[in-house]
């Protein structure tokens, strides 16, 4: 299944070879990752395999992770003060037969965040990507209803990120 | 204006104030509000092991306009704000409020400096009667609250209150 899902993800990005993450804790900051596809050890991360892919790839590996039988359990961010970016996290769950979880990143410029939304691919982003976009800004283009999620409807500033004073 | 004398009425009511007082103290309906985890140990306390029943007080009345006590149970956001606000008008009076647990008395843990969402405090919404600390209190706890708010109501106590040796 690991394998099957590897092969099918790396499809999508030709240029790069799936590799190992680096196994020690070093004081080196690791080399920024190109986008691709890293197999990780599950005993420490959580997840089998770590994907990072551009915005507009974000749709064609949830239509991938579907084909593969996978369901999507959650859709968060990252405030990346310093690079000025934030990182748009999907995690990809599959049970019932080989165990997987494969985690997807996106990263999207810190003050024009725009992503793709995977709402047509998974009915369940359609919250997910509301409180995405509640809590950090980022805007999912083709979203049914993109408003405020657990925030009062007026509310005019967007809490978790790094630089939000109240 | 001069000073007016007025007559003492015929009908003495204080005695029926006293009944039915002790009406409303031992059959205080509460209305359903758990909105975090202060409502799990308000289900707990209306279980069979503390039995909130023993006090009259086992019928959770889904509509506020049925019911007696509104016992905040849990985390008042700013989205919920209004709607607390309207089931309180709600309700018909005589009506008491028991705010359970450290958000409802104060934000609780919520309570800091960068605090974007949460109501401090629901007597910052209407007046409480009865606070009962503890994050979650326990339903003993719960159940001290609802004597406690009998006392009020009626002036005298159920139970001795029992002093640790």
């Amino acid at each position: 299944m690991l394998n099957r899902t590897l092969v099918a993800l790396t499809e999508l990005f030709p240029e790069s070879v799936p590799a190992l993450a680096p196994a020690g804790e070093g004081a080196l900051e690791p080399p920024p990752r190109e986008t691709g596809v890293l197999v990780t050890d599950f005993a420490k991360h959580g997840h089998h395999l770590d994907v990072l892919c551009r915005p507009d790839q974000v749709v064609a590996v949830a239509r991938i992770m579907d084909g593969e039988g996978y369901f999507l359990e959650a859709i968060s961010g990252v405030d990346w003060l310093d690079q000025q970016q934030f990182e748009v996290i999907y995690d990809y769950n599959r049970l019932g037969g080989e165990h997987c979880r494969v985690m997807v990143r996106a990263l999207v410029d810190r003050n024009q965040p725009v992503v793709p939304s995977v709402s047509g691919v998974f009915a369940a982003a359609d919250w997910h990507e509301r409180e995405t976009f509640d809590f950090y800004g980022v805007h999912f283009q083709d979203h049914p209803n993109l408003i405020r999620i657990l925030l009062p409807e007026d509310a005019d500033f967007h809490p978790l990120r790094k630089d939000f004073r109240p | 204006m001069g000073e007016e004398n007025v007559p003492s009425s015929i009908v003495q009511f204080a005695q029926l104030d006293k009944l039915l007082n002790l009406g409303r103290a031992n059959s205080l309906w509460p209305m359903t509000f758990g909105l975090a985890c202060c409502a799990i140990e308000m289900m707990c306390t209306g279980g069979s092991r503390f039995d909130i029943s023993r006090f009259g007080a086992e019928v959770f009345r889904p509509s506020p306009r049925q019911a007696d006590v509104m016992i905040v149970a849990g985390t008042i956001n700013k989205k919920m704000e209004l709607a607390i606000k309207t089931l309180y008008d709600q309700m018909p009076e005589p009506k008491w409020v028991i705010a359970m647990g450290n958000c409802a008395i104060s934000g609780g843990p919520f309570k800091v400096a960068c605090n974007y969402n949460v109501v401090e405090g629901a007597d910052k919404l209407f007046p409480v009667d009865v606070y009962i600390p503890g994050c979650p209190p326990r339903p003993e706890a719960l159940l001290e609250g609802i004597m406690t708010l009998e006392e009020k109501i009626t002036g005298k106590r159920r139970w001795p209150r029992v002093h640790p040796v």
